[in-house]
């Protein structure tokens, strides 16, 4: 059995991460007005059962994480090791322009730019061709889904209105 | 018309399809929208069934180009509303699929904009409620039903669709006219009328509450026997007692209509009746009221926002003796 | 004969040209979803739902049907394959069936796993069709008292999704939950966890969390710490074909792998993961030759694979007669359906004849189709796996954003769906399950709504759960679940330590 020989700070976080989440929901639910008309349950009772439960699950965790980590965690091969840092931003900037973008530039300017900035997160060297695979497949995306089916997505500065 | 969005396919074929796809966008998008309709739904409710109407109608009747109608579903209707509001500010082709569920769920969402922001131009359709029992049941009318509440109201379990929406309205009105108190009955909230249906069959509620149309398929094979219905007077191909009949002075229609944007012209206004009123006399839409068994309720102008307004009286002092509307 | 009589005029709708399109249209799109890691059939019926709003509802549902037992067939490709199970429901699969394709026995595998998914679809749709109607009339026995005793019965097979930790399964189990509660309390109507956010007071789109969750959380996580290494696909070798010993040692896997998943498909949250492993443990069990199994047993291919088709069958039970949903996908088809205004329950089979035949007729045709698909096409499917990975992921990721975009027309469900990728992203990345995030969000309201509702209707009196006939009935059958597992444990491990020299697994 090899067990980590330290404690891992990312599962202690996530176990705190939980036993606030825990505790925010019972204490939220403090502020829940009680009507329990002739059920004598209201909508009270659960909130309290699933905010509790997700705190013990937080301190749960947490005790693993400072005695010895989490139990039966896959053997690490190194996928862990050398994480991209660089791929994870650049999709995540990809799919929060893309939230911004879509509004006002339109379905197809937006998603041919998350395609290509998601191309390149994920190491590709040929943005040219990816730009046109991009704008063809949101432009097929768009027409067929708003035309075919009757969907509504913003058109952006072509959209004329 | 096939969904082909076989998204795996994506590279080779369709590289080749692009001159005709940027040659199809130069001409779809030359031709604008004439009107937008705003439904506050998503596809397949209520209202996305009349914005869809409306368009088809509009559309069919040569009174507009081109409608495009677009879903923002949330919060009883009221996240529609705000959009209407916010965004579509003197826009006189903007329109907004409405109702009755959406001036209580304004009061209940606490939301801050309400149906007095927007601009009413015509009620189009309406629909009863109707109260059904099991056909096994021991209760056979109206006075049944007010006799057993008043042995035990707890015991009468009144089934019916989303807590503060119009069956749990119709509910509190009845209890109300009865000489009841209008926060105490035991009201039961489903997530659907398909599910009420299935409980008052099933017997595991004492009545039913839902519109006419969800119930009246198992009303005529006697599955279940419907106690009363409240339209004002006796309603054609509607074979059921009205509540008035039986002596409980309640009458609610679960209406629907259309809104224009804020902050639009007298003239826009005006324009957008018209259109609307010639609209809902065409044949296109007689056609879709038959079709959907609506009753045609049609109101426009400065009636219907009169009726608006006297509505979100009603409904905002019933939510309230209701106890929905929490401090 | 009713039944004949109705299954046939069901062959009569879903043969017409326009039904058999959709069912080709529908299982073929399954199959490539299936293949396609990330996308699966529940992103799929959603991303399809709001453009399907103008189809004609038998169509239209025979189309999901088939995309939902389509995605169970190709799911096991890339499994085999790749190593990369397309499914959650395939993951078993790739255990054995990747181990036979490094042995250049592919063939045989995908075979196996096609032939299986096929006699399981059948036999499935077959008990679904005889079974149901008379389901029906149980069905509407069925109050709010009954569904809370389903609910807690749910609860308790949930343990088995929850992976190798049970504390990090919780974890996940309460997070869904916790998301659950947001929106408005349907029985007061007002609002829960909404902090003041208006697009909230609906809750969570399960649409938008599994999309998260899978596709975003999956896309990150890959090009994060997966980019480096490459998938290799495997060569097929040798015959496509079954030896007459690969026949042999399949055809009992296949019938025992459909008899634990058809049941398991019909309880909620049975779901297809479970009776996979039941069933891999089972022909370990049961195997001649045990000594292959890690290496490339075909039997640890042919049960679970038949075992997850048949699940897919029998979730259309509860779904249909019920109108409950046992898996995601089923939760997205019963949206589909109040889409057309119809409500899955009792009901269905009188006002919606056609529909119900049709859909169920539509489910041997799309069978064979499936069968006729991946058995001489099986090289075509690989080729989707070509396209490179920056544009595959790229390509998923615009579907997956329209999908959530699509519903309200609201940036707000986009940065939803990120921050819900993130959060899969983490719980790939510290081996924290996703599957109970979307039992516990589907669970959670439902049994809380029929515990209050049962509650309203006794008026406070809690016995109503043990003094109604099926809900006693459904509590006791979850505590035997709960103790039968643990009284085997005991009788094993008394046996163990009587032999002495038999090690625990």
């Amino acid at each position: 059995m090899s067990t980590h020989a330290r404690i891992h700070p990312g599962e202690l976080l996530i176990s705190l991460a939980l036993l606030a989440l825990g505790s925010f929901v019972v204490l939220e639910t403090q502020g829940i007005s009680e009507t329990q008309g002739y059920s004598q349950v209201g909508p009270r009772l659960f909130p309290y059962l699933i905010g509790t439960g997700l705190t013990l699950c937080g301190a749960w965790l947490g005790w693993q994480a400072l005695t010895g980590g989490w139990r039966n965690v896959p053997l690490d091969d190194g996928t862990h090791a050398a994480p991209d840092r660089m791929a994870f931003v650049i999709i995540s900037a990809g799919v929060l322009l893309h939230m911004v973008l879509i509004g006002w530039a339109g379905f197809i300017l937006a998603s041919t730019l998350l395609f290509v900035l998601i191309a390149r997160g994920f190491g590709s060297t040929k943005p040219v061709r990816n730009l046109i695979i991009a704008a063809v497949l949101s432009a097929v995306v768009f027409f067929l889904f708003t035309q075919g089916l009757g969907l509504t997505l913003p058109a952006g500065p072509f959209g004329g209105a | 018309m096939l969904p082909n969005i076989n998204g795996a396919g994506i590279g080779r074929a369709l590289r080749t399809t692009l001159v005709g796809v940027t040659l199809a966008a130069a001409t779809t998008v030359a031709l604008a929208a004439d009107y937008k309709i705003l439904v506050p739904a998503a596809p397949g409710g209520g209202y996305d069934q009349l914005g869809r109407a409306v368009q088809a109608a509009l559309q069919a009747s040569k009174l507009a180009d081109r409608v495009q109608v677009t879903n923002a579903a949330g919060a009883g209707g009221t996240i529609g509303l705000a959009q209407l509001i916010n965004n579509s500010k003197g826009d006189g082709h903007a329109l907004m699929a409405s109702g009755k569920g959406m001036v209580s769920a304004v009061f209940i969402n606490k939301s801050p904009v309400t149906l007095s922001n927007a601009t009413p131009i015509a009620r189009l359709t309406g629909e009863y409620e109707v109260l059904v029992v099991p056909a096994s049941s021991p209760l056979k009318t109206m006075a049944d039903l007010v006799a057993a509440y008043k042995a035990n109201p707890g015991a009468v379990s009144w089934a019916g669709g989303f807590a503060g929406g119009v069956d749990q309205l119709t509910a509190g009105m009845i209890v109300q006219a009865i000489g009841g108190e209008a926060g105490k009955f035991n009201y039961v909230a489903f997530g659907s009328g398909g599910e009420v249906l299935a409980q008052v069959l099933g017997g595991h509620v004492t009545v039913g509450l839902g519109g006419y149309n969800e119930f009246a398929g198992q009303i005529k094979v006697g599955k279940l026997r419907a106690l009363a219905v409240t339209a004002p007077a006796r309603v054609k191909d509607i074979d059921v007692a009205t509540l008035k009949e039986q002596g409980i002075d309640v009458e609610f229609v679960n209406w629907r209509g259309l809104m224009a944007a804020p902050g639009i012209t007298e003239a826009q206004r005006q324009e957008l009746v018209k259109v609307v009123t010639q609209m809902a006399k065409s044949d296109q839409w007689k056609a879709t009221l038959e079709k959907n068994e609506w009753v045609d309720m049609l109101m426009t102008g400065d009636e219907f926002r009169n009726y608006v307004e006297a509505e979100q009286k009603t409904v905002l002092k019933l939510v309230n003796d209701l106890g929905l509307v929490k401090k | 004969m009713d039944t004949l009589n109705a299954l046939m005029s069901g062959f009569a709708v879903a043969l017409s040209l326009q039904n058999l399109l959709l069912g080709f249209v529908g299982v073929t799109l399954g199959t490539a979803v299936g293949v396609l890691p990330g996308v699966g059939p529940a992103l799929t019926v959603a991303l399809l739902l709001p453009a399907t709003a103008s189809f004609d509802p038998t169509g239209a549902l025979i189309m999901f049907a088939g995309i939902y037992y389509g995605a169970m067939f190709g799911g096991s490709t890339t499994s085999i394959l790749l190593n990369t199970p397309g499914e959650s429901a395939t993951i078993v699969t790739a255990m054995e069936g990747n181990m036979m394709a490094k042995r250049g026995r592919a063939g045989p595998a995908l075979a196996t796993s096609a032939i299986g998914s096929f006699v399981a679809g059948t036999i499935a749709t077959l008990l679904l069709t005889f079974v149901s109607p008379m389901a029906v009339d149980v069905a509407l026995k069925f109050g709010p008292t009954e569904y809370f005793a389903v609910m807690v019965l749910a609860f308790v097979t949930v343990s088995a999704v929850l992976g190798a930790s049970p504390a990090r399964g919780l974890a996940s189990l309460f997070l869904g939950l916790t998301i659950g509660l947001i929106g408005l309390d349907s029985q007061t109507g007002q609002a829960r966890f909404t902090l003041g956010i208006p697009e909230l007071l609906d809750g969570l789109d399960v649409v938008v969390v599994a999309v998260g969750l899978f596709a975003v959380g999956e896309t990150l996580y890959v090009a994060t710490y997966l980019n480096r290494t490459t998938d290799t696909i495997e060569q097929m070798k040798g015959s496509i074909w079954m030896s007459k010993e690969d026949w042999k040692r399949s055809w009992k896997p296949w019938l025992r792998g459909t008899a634990l998943g058809f049941p398991f498909g019909c309880i909620p949250a049975g779901g297809a993961e479970i009776p996979t492993f039941l069933s891999y443990a089972t022909e370990k069990k049961l195997s001649k030759h045990p000594e292959e199994f890690g290496k490339g047993a075909i039997e640890g291919v042919a049960g679970p694979e038949a075992a997850n088709n048949a699940s897919a069958s029998g979730t259309l039970m509860p779904l249909l007669t019920l109108g409950l949903p046992t898996t995601a996908t089923a939760a997205i088809i019963l949206a589909a359906f109040q889409q057309y205004g119809l409500q899955p329950g009792p009901l269905l089979f009188d006002t919606q004849p056609e529909l119900i035949w049709g859909l169920i007729a539509s489910m041997y045709i799309g069978n064979v189709i499936l069968l006729a698909l991946n058995l001489p096409l099986v090289g075509l499917w690989v080729k989707l796996l070509t396209i490179p990975r920056p544009l595959l992921y790229a390509g998923i990721l615009i579907f997956a954003t329209m999908g959530a975009y699509g519903l309200r027309n609201s940036w707000f469900d986009l940065a939803l769906l990120y921050g819900i990728g993130v959060m899969g992203f983490v719980m790939r990345r510290y081996d924290i399950p996703v599957a109970p995030v979307l039992v516990g969000m589907i669970l959670g309201p439902l049994s809380e709504q029929q515990f209050r509702r049962a509650l309203a209707i006794s008026q406070g009196d809690l016995t109503i759960f043990v003094t109604q006939p099926i809900s006693a009935t459904v509590l006791a059958i979850t505590a035997l679940v709960v103790i039968v597992p643990q009284v085997w444990r005991l009788i094993r491990r008394m046996r163990a330590s009587a032999i002495g020299h038999e090690s625990p697994v």
